[in-house]
């Protein structure tokens, strides 16, 4: 800090040791789970940023749901209950296929399924660097998130938590170029990874033979293979198959359900590492 | 050590500064704007080791280029070795570029930036998949841009403070 400090080579060595510094966090980032606990202490110091940065989001939420007429509450409150009749009645069906299911399953010997706790989030933050697909999330390590998590909104798969702080965490969305998830096609069970590439609305599948039974508009699944993902979930409908001779592949668009860039309450399924237990048995 | 520091503590404007500078970081843009992002964390690195070159240095830009990292959910140090860099470069041609007229520096700002954006974007090539094409390098252009009206206001929040 003293004047002494600002002439002369001295600067380079302050150089040199943060860059040896930066070197050795980012290996020991890589390599041991450790350091989980340095960016979650590091990261509460952060917090208020991003808490300050929700505040005209929230406030225009608030006043989305303050700041209206009673006719429109009413109007969305009988919709609404039309809707949770609609849902009782396929549950009241599902508590039947359940219990066949069950039976078929038992005839069959398979294990049974696990059933899925959610805990519900809200997305209180957007990543703020353009060429990534990461939203953060208002649930973190106190609330038992713990990183490969999968993150759902109404609609489908939207991704995985990357990131644990200890207030919030940080989601990859199936469209980043960085992600990939396996799936099934809901119709045939042919298997196949969507991989995100870059844009909010579409994914590829890879390695897709020119031959294989995939049609527009089927709907894609989570296969629980890889066992980062629970069974069934749906993720993406295909929107465009391309068969080019040249390519070794069929070259398959898909959209993602999940509404990537509007959903605000998203779910996190809980229990998911038990679930994968299940599988694997 | 107390005999160098001529003026008050210099803890709280530079710690206002980057704490606004982390909340444009982090604010939502519609996704036009987003690529043009101004980097501001950085330009406030550049202005205070420009300026406060004996009370502000490498170790400093280190440690807030470390929280940027945390901010942005990037591998622990990356974006601080191009911090401590940034802070290393001006500190070493500070004498010179202080006597310089705002649009001038605002080249050199160009180039700064430009580095550390270049550094960054190839870091985190080593790791995982980035965007191919130039376009990470758009802010450099919009930090240059801007460097005039950030100088400014953090030479009034200096003297606000008397911080010298």
């Amino acid at each position: 800090m003293s004047s002494i400090f600002s002439q002369g080579p001295v600067h380079g060595y302050r150089l040199a040791l943060a860059v040896l510094l930066s070197i050795a966090l980012m290996a020991g980032d890589i390599r041991y789970s450790q350091f989980n606990y340095l960016r979650q202490y590091l990261g509460f110091a952060i917090t208020p940023v991003i808490l300050i940065v929700s505040i005209p989001s929230r406030i225009s939420e608030w006043s989305d749901s303050t700041l209206v007429p009673r006719e429109q509450l009413l109007r969305e409150n009988e919709s609404l209950k039309i809707q949770l009749l609609v849902l009782h009645r396929k549950t009241q069906e599902l508590a039947v296929i359940q219990a066949e299911n069950k039976r078929l399953r038992e005839l069959v010997n398979a294990s049974e399924r696990v059933g899925k706790d959610i805990l519900a989030a809200q997305l209180i933050g957007l990543d703020s660097d353009a060429f990534t697909h990461q939203v953060i999330i208002n649930k973190g390590k106190d609330d038992g998130v713990f990183i490969g998590q999968p993150v759902l909104d109404a609609k489908g798969l939207m991704g995985q938590i990357v990131k644990v702080d200890k207030l919030t965490s940080r989601v990859l969305l199936v469209a980043d170029a960085n992600h990939a998830v396996p799936v099934q096609v809901n119709r045939n069970g042919v298997r196949a990874i969507a991989v995100g590439n870059g844009s909010l609305d579409a994914m590829e599948l890879m390695f897709v033979p020119d031959t294989a039974d995939i049609i527009l508009g089927d709907l894609l699944v989570t296969s629980g293979l890889g066992n980062k993902f629970p069974e069934g979930y749906p993720v993406a409908t295909v929107e465009a198959i391309e068969h080019d001779p040249g390519e070794h592949f069929a070259k398959v668009i898909v959209k993602p359900l999940a509404e990537l860039n509007r959903s605000r309450h998203v779910l996190l399924v809980t229990n998911s590492k038990d679930f994968l237990g299940a599988v694997n048995e | 050590m107390s005999k160098y520091h001529t003026g008050p503590s210099a803890i709280l404007p530079v710690f206002l500064s980057f704490f606004v500078a982390f909340i444009l970081t982090a604010m939502p843009l519609p996704d036009m704007l987003m690529f043009a992002r101004p980097e501001w964390v950085v330009l406030v690195v550049f202005y205070w080791t420009l300026y406060l070159p004996t009370r502000f240095g490498i170790s400093v830009a280190w440690f807030v280029g470390l929280m940027l990292d945390v901010l942005d959910g990037n591998l622990l140090g990356l974006q601080a070795i191009s911090t401590s860099g940034v802070a290393y470069i001006v500190l070493v041609i500070h004498q010179r570029l202080k006597l310089y007229p705002l649009p001038h520096q605002s080249i050199v700002v160009f180039l700064v930036v430009g580095l550390h954006l270049a550094f960054v974007h190839w870091a985190q090539g080593l790791t995982g998949i980035v965007s191919s094409g130039y376009a990470y390098l758009t802010p450099a252009i919009s930090s240059a841009a801007i460097w005039t009206v950030v100088a400014v206001l953090l030479l009034t929040l200096q003297r606000a403070f008397r911080v010298n």
